[in-house]
């Protein structure tokens, strides 16, 4: 069995190499929101499925996808037979992975939520973009990429226009993980900003790319929020300034349920 | 001239009024250095220690707590000195020499500030998450390399101080406690002390740091537990008793011999050496404690020293007036401490075997926390491999100790305890401006860098 994952071992170069060890069998890419299944017979692409959907649509869903785990497995003969056209399949596919390349500002993480973006200007949109805009709403980019009833390379074209419009905004989703962090006074250092531990900041830091802020709650009280920076040797604390304890009226000490949100 | 006439003459030297003065004339520069971090940054420290306990079993991620560092410290630093020492400050320099002790302790308080600061800021850490830190590693750091021998024979001092007045005297103070009290023989005191101390230290820091945690509040109850009621029985007669501590320092008739016939000398000399010598500000030795605590700052750390301090101050002012407003002192000038401490406790409700049971306390709590100063010690001057071999010797001293003996060496070793004082105050007057920058990085919010080459692997 033949494992790996896309962002080292690219698609196309993948299927190069089965092809010219004129391999049959299943392709499958472990994507977590729209897991697919390439069949190959003596090498060459016949068939596609993924996310629910199957043949060309699921070839051009296919072509966006990034960094993920692949796995060959090798079977006498392929199970899905759906895409026409031999050879054409693989220049088809390579033109796709183009297409997919030059959309700049579609979130390669299709887990990531749009978002109507509050405060964006007057904008004249057709009907099917704006029908666009209203399902995408709170929703993925995996879950519009496949349920807009258009080809998801269609429907990508339209979100990266949506987002270079400024109409939509794509926002990360970031799981809500409760850290128990004690209450440490910092003297000196500006109010409204939390330090935490550079190695929890280094936990969530980099997962949102529009940076986060942290959260705190204290026994139930109502939730603050703090702008949030590294600190060294704070493990288990959260620093807040001396002022902020003040105003809250925090001690050191107390127990804080702290979580990061992304800005 | 003999070595006894030598030791003799050292002895008078170190713990004579000219190095208190040096003592002085050091807190009084760290004072200056941290703006009166002691007086003008009191508050903080209270917050940031008494105000913390409910965190003390919370460290920043390393093996022990800030509050365990500062317990283990206390646990050595309050000792028998506390109470039969400050008796017999008082006898020798009367009241007034309360006084002078105070003013030792707001002095020290700069001093032992900057120990604990200055323990954290150059500590060493290993890979395996240790720590080893004491004033060697800032007396190598403020006297370069080329003295890096002074901080080496700071730690040849200190390890022989843990022998002697941390080890043998305590276990004999602590056998003849029991024997007078309790009709317990010295073998049987002997050893039980090495089997308790061999256990505790054989636990590490963190052995040490549970042992400290437990018998350092455990002191300050029986402490609690011994005084209050004294000073219940006497509380009409302690506002009397501070204005004899205030007429006895600064009238006229004091320093000119006065009607108990005692010089200022004499009551600058008991005082001063109450306020220096029973917190051990100065002498170094609490900087292997503070220096295993793992806090984002080691400013954060030295507030720990302050608030040492305190309790040693309260402690030794409350045997004090306790004593004062008894009026036992009057009978006993020039006498026997011992003995004065014993009629003092005669008018508790527990007559003098409360006494006893917080001696005993007392002087174990002490013997622990210098076999990890001495242990500390030894690792510096001869690496890891050399832990057990000291715990074993110290083991041995412990039970010879209840059986007396060793008279030369014990004189010896008070002395090397003594002179510990000397490259630790060079140091810590060297490295003064370093002390004020770190209190005015953290009181402006700034993170801590530690300086480099901290770690084994040379990060």
């Amino acid at each position: 069995m033949l494992r790996g994952d896309l962002k080292e071992f690219p698609l196309l170069n993948l299927l190069q190499t089965l092809q010219g060890s004129k391999r049959d069998g299943s392709l499958y890419l472990e994507h977590p929101q729209a897991p697919a299944c390439l069949s190959l017979r003596q090498g060459r692409l016949v068939g596609a499925e993924a996310g629910g959907l199957a043949g060309e649509h699921a070839l051009e869903l296919i072509a966006g996808m990034r960094a993920v785990p692949f796995r060959f497995e090798e079977r006498p003969a392929p199970v899905a037979h759906n895409l026409a056209g031999d050879l054409a399949v693989q220049q088809r596919l390579a033109q796709q992975v183009e297409d997919w390349q030059a959309l700049e500002l579609l979130p390669r993480e299709w887990d990531e939520v749009l978002r109507l973006k509050p405060r964006s200007g007057e904008v004249e949109l057709s009907l099917d973009m704006a029908k666009l805009v209203t399902l995408s709403d709170g929703q993925p980019v995996a879950a519009v990429l496949l349920g807009a009833g258009i080809p998801p390379l269609q429907a990508a074209r339209k979100l990266d226009r949506l987002l270079g419009l400024g109409v939509l905004e794509a926002r990360p989703q970031v799981p809500l993980v409760r850290h128990k962090l004690m209450i440490l006074p910092l003297y000196g250092t500006p109010p409204g900003v939390a330090y935490v531990d550079e190695g929890l900041y280094q936990e969530w830091g980099p997962r949102v790319r529009t940076g986060v802020r942290l959260s705190l709650q204290v026994r139930q009280g109502p939730v603050l929020h703090f702008q949030v920076r590294p600190r060294p040797s704070l493990a288990g604390r959260v620093g807040l300034s001396d002022a902020d304890l003040r105003r809250h009226r925090l001690g050191r000490g107390l127990e804080a349920e702290a979580w990061f949100e992304p800005v | 001239m003999s070595f006894e006439a030598i030791n003799q003459w050292l002895n008078g030297l170190v713990y004579g009024p000219v190095m208190m003065l040096v003592f002085l004339a050091v807190g009084l520069y760290l004072s200056g250095h941290t703006r009166f971090l002691q007086l003008t940054r009191f508050g903080v420290a209270l917050r940031e220690t008494l105000g913390a306990v409910r965190e003390r079993s919370e460290s920043f991620g390393g093996t022990i707590t800030p509050f365990q560092a500062v317990m283990i410290a206390l646990s050595g630093t309050v000792g028998t000195g506390h109470v039969v020492g400050m008796v017999a400050a008082i006898l020798s320099g009367g009241p007034g020499a309360v006084l002078w002790m105070w003013l030792g302790y707001a002095v020290g308080t700069a001093t032992k500030f900057a120990e604990a600061t200055l323990a954290v800021h150059f500590r060493r850490h290993y890979a395996d998450g240790s720590i080893s830190g004491g004033a060697m590693y800032y007396i190598r750091q403020a006297l370069g390399p080329r003295w890096g021998w002074v901080a080496g024979l700071f730690a040849v001092f200190a390890m022989f101080s843990a022998f002697g007045g941390g080890n043998l005297v305590q276990a004999k103070a602590l056998s003849e406690t029991l024997q007078t009290s309790f009709q317990v023989p010295p073998a049987i005191t002997g050893l039980l002390v090495a089997t308790l101390a061999g256990v505790v230290l054989g636990g590490g820091i963190v052995g040490v740091a549970r042992f400290a945690s437990v018998v350092f509040p455990l002191k300050l109850l029986l402490f609690a537990l011994a005084v209050v009621p004294l000073l219940v029985v006497y509380a009409e007669k302690i506002p009397a008793a501070f204005g004899l501590i205030f007429s006895s320092a600064l009238s006229l008739e004091a320093a000119a011999g006065g009607a108990a016939g005692y010089t200022l000398v004499q009551i600058f000399q008991a005082g001063m050496g109450r306020g220096i010598f029973a917190n051990e500000a100065g002498l170094g030795s609490s900087a292997f404690a503070h220096a295993q605590a793992r806090v984002d700052h080691p400013v954060r750390q030295g507030l720990w020293g302050v608030t040492e301090m305190l309790t040693s101050f309260l402690v030794t002012t409350l045997t004090a007036l306790a004593f004062l407003a008894s009026g036992v002192w009057e009978g006993f000038l020039g006498g026997s401490p011992t003995e004065a401490a014993v009629r003092l406790f005669e008018a508790h409700f527990l007559h003098s075997s409360v006494l006893a049971v917080l001696l005993i306390v007392f002087a174990m709590g002490t013997l622990i926390t210098w076999g990890f100063y001495g242990e500390e010690a030894a690792a510096y001057l001869f690496g890891e491999g050399v832990r057990w071999p000291f715990r074993l010797c110290y083991l041995v001293l412990a039970f010879m100790g209840p059986l007396g003996g060793l008279g030369t060496f014990l004189s010896l070793s008070d002395t090397l305890n003594g002179l510990m004082a000397i490259p630790n105050l060079l140091a810590l007057a060297v490295l003064a401006g370093l002390v004020g920058r770190l209190v005015r990085g953290f009181f402006s919010g700034e993170a801590w860098v530690p300086p480099r080459g901290r770690d084994v692997d040379g990060r």
